[in-house]
């Protein structure tokens, strides 16, 4: 029997989504189960993440923004996206131990774990979105009909989130130190990506190098969408990179799945 | 694979790999010359059997002889180091009852999440959840979180949830044991209708009454291989005298040996013979557990069961004569030897003891360097599968029971599988008889007169 690809775990999907919606739904309850905060705290602590941010860097240090609208709107552009990019891939790390009973004692689709922790993320990422859409009133930064394209940069960034959910989540069943590893990782990414610093502050000898990061598209695609109004075929360079790294990510994280998933139940 | 075969499972060994550390797994991953660092252990070794459908089968065997490895090959959780698994209709896999329950959310919740993890249409969830619930009966609990339950309720929820979701093959695995006894009955109640709709089910359990009353047929593990397949009143015989007699290492051999001869073979011998060391431990039905105290002047060093023109059996049948010879030698000189032997359940609740004083018999005083045989003549009408018996020796000084000093008592010192005939429920086995003798009043109806 040939182990299962990213294809068959595709295919499988459709069928599954009302697990999924019911496993997101206990991933969120989970979180805050026993706070009186509850749901609140889904937004309160990004939201006091980002006012922290921008108090440091637009305030403090006097960060120009990127464009002419201001800081906050650039910084929250960047950060939304990247806040649902970094929560998921740290979820879906630690995920299969944590369902070690299902995994251990049922038949359960492990698979489907890292698209369970984005449909989490998705109040989260509704959420502070309409958290910037306040701020753009406040700002009086116009709305317009290509703030739409963001869904595009939404299932462009889940493709690459499910690609490397599957690889860390696999390979963390193995070796506990991926959680710690990721933990570094994520934080050095973050300061790669132009979420606090606009890209253009940066020398162009040194362009080219960041440009090798493939959340710089996605970044770059919600400031597009909701900021410059820019359609999404201006930048097919970086487009076109991006979906073949994110397909070779999603390939081979399906695959590497496939392959460790039998052993999952011993390993835990 | 023919139609009618529901598990069909072909030399199918299971080894788990064992990591000393866990780079190890990494670093064999990596070396160019594929380097062993594992050392394997063999939970199953070339376990072959086909189960048909609408069988009942039940698996038996010790802690650690492959059970609980079998049936999560069967589920697929694990996958076979060699071999092949072949299942046909779909499996409910709950080895460990409420296993993907979660404590935090209400028995709705879960019981629906346990459903979509079977991948249950809504639709045919939302038809089961009000029977789920009727079944588990656990009033308004089953609207709050689980970990408000006793563990009563949890394992009537997860039965009532597993039960009612269960498709073609239903796996059952020690649970049938819990829950009060208007619960066990409504759950072999169900186990019942899942036979009449031709259903295939596999049952684990240690409680070999169940294994004997519902299966057709029942398979023994030892040491991963399978020991004997077949009649269930044999194989679980064989499964006990295996427990009480522990001949059947880890390898599995010698099962079906006689009892190994001492070198007696007779009463005769074994009344003559006068060991220089202990030999309980070597028959049968010694218990290596035994818990042994007294003032050592005087040691208990063999005892002989006959039953049934059998010498030193592991297995009694429930109701025969048995004779139980005790040797005693003594070290110092007795004034009042006394002598008695008592009978338990597993649970430890005695169902029987005497000793000589009870019986109304005064032995006269031994002297240092003699060995006194004492005879015990008994029955054991009982309907439990296995007993533990004390034997022990006193000094009755004071003449009475209370006030003897215990030269050697060794508790739990005989293990004995008990084989009934008779069905009943209980402890005690009295062979009730039943008839109908009359029936007055109005005459019965004709068969297909009403309506």
């Amino acid at each position: 029997m040939t182990p299962p690809t990213s294809w068959t775990f595709l295919w499988r999907l459709p069928g599954q989504s009302g697990l999924v919606g019911v496993m997101a739904a206990q991933e969120m309850r989970k979180r805050y189960a026993g706070t009186l905060g509850g749901f609140a705290w889904t937004v309160l602590h990004p939201l006091m993440l980002i006012v922290i941010y921008w108090l440091v860097f637009s305030v403090g240090l006097r960060v120009p923004p990127a464009g002419n609208v201001p800081f906050v709107i650039g910084f929250l552009c960047g950060m939304i996206p990247w806040l649902m990019f970094a929560e998921t891939l740290n979820a879906c790390t630690s995920a299969i131990a944590a369902n070690a009973y299902l995994v251990k004692k049922t038949v359960f689709p492990t698979e489907i774990l890292p698209v369970v922790h984005l449909a989490a993320g998705m109040a989260t990422h509704v959420i502070m979105l309409a958290v910037l859409a306040v701020l753009m009133v406040v700002y009086g930064v116009g709305f317009s009909l290509w703030n739409v394209q963001f869904l595009y940069y939404l299932l462009a960034m889940s493709v690459l989130c499910i690609g490397l959910g599957w690889i860390l989540s696999a390979l963390n069943v193995f070796y506990r130190d991926i959680g710690q590893v990721l933990a570094i990782a994520i934080n050095m990414w973050f300061w790669l990506t132009p979420i606090v610093w606009p890209l253009a502050m940066l020398p162009g000898k040194f362009q080219a190098f960041v440009r090798l990061n493939p959340m710089i598209y996605i970044v770059q695609g919600y400031r597009d969408s909701f900021i410059e109004h820019v359609p999404l075929w201006q930048n097919w360079q970086g487009g076109a990179y991006f979906w073949i790294l994110a397909a070779a990510v999603f390939m081979f994280g399906g695959r590497l799945f496939g392959r460790l998933k039998g052993d999952f139940a011993e390993a835990i | 694979m023919n139609d009618d075969i529901a598990i069909s499972v072909q030399d199918v060994s299971k080894a788990y790999r064992l990591y000393a550390a866990p780079k190890d797994r990494l670093v064999e991953w990596l070396h160019p010359f594929r380097r062993k660092l594992h050392r394997e252990f063999w939970a199953l070794r070339n376990v072959s059997f086909d189960v048909p459908r609408g069988a009942t089968v039940g698996i038996i065997g010790r802690n650690g002889s492959g059970k609980s490895t079998l049936l999560e090959l069967l589920c697929s959780v694990l996958r076979p180091t060699s071999g092949a698994v072949c299942v046909k209709g779909r499996v409910a896999p709950l080895l460990a009852l409420g296993a993907g329950f979660n404590p935090d959310f209400t028995g709705r919740d879960n019981v629906s999440f346990q459903c979509r993890v079977l991948g249950l249409p809504e639709g045919e969830i939302r038809r089961l959840l009000p029977q789920i619930e009727a079944f588990a009966d656990i009033g308004q609990f089953f609207e709050q979180p689980i970990k408000t339950y006793s563990s009563g309720m949890f394992v009537r929820l997860a039965f009532a949830a597993a039960i009612h979701v269960a498709p073609d093959i239903l796996i059952i695995d020690e649970v049938l044991a819990v829950g009060d006894a208007g619960f066990q009955r409504k759950c072999y109640q169900k186990v019942l209708d899942f036979q009449a709709a031709g259903k295939t089910i596999l049952l684990v359990s240690h409680d070999l009454s169940a294994i004997v009353g519902h299966c057709s047929r029942a398979i023994l593990l030892d040491g991963g291989r399978v020991i004997c397949d077949g009649d269930p009143n044999d194989v679980t015989n064989v499964y006990l005298e295996m427990l009480s007699g522990g001949r059947a290492g880890q390898d599995g051999a010698g099962v079906a040996a006689a009892p190994a001869p001492i070198g007696l073979a007779t009463d005769e011998a074994f009344i003559r013979d006068v060991p220089g060391e202990d030999r309980c431990a070597r028959r049968a039905s010694y218990n290596p557990g035994e818990h042994r105290y007294g003032d050592g002047r005087a040691g208990i060093v063999d005892y002989l069961i006959e039953c049934g023109g059998r010498q030193d059996p592991a297995v009694v049948d429930s109701g025969a004569t048995i004779v139980l010879h005790v040797k005693t030698t003594y070290c110092q000189d007795v004034g009042a030897p006394m002598f008695g032997f008592s009978v338990k359940t597993v649970d430890g609740v005695v169902l029987y003891g005497t000793n000589s004083l009870l019986q109304n018999v005064r032995i006269p005083p031994a002297r240092a360097g003699q060995t006194l045989v004492v005879k015990f003549s008994f029955t054991l009408p009982l309907n439990v599968h296995d007993v533990f018996i004390d034997l022990g020796a006193a000094d009755a000084v004071g003449g009475g029971v209370g006030d003897s000093i215990p030269l050697d008592r060794r508790y739990d010192v005989i293990h004995l599988g008990v084989v009934g005939r008779e069905n009943c429920s209980g402890l005690y086995s009295c062979g009730a008889a039943f008839e109908e003798v009359a029936r007055i009043g109005p005459p019965d109806a004709a068969p297909g007169a009403e309506g």
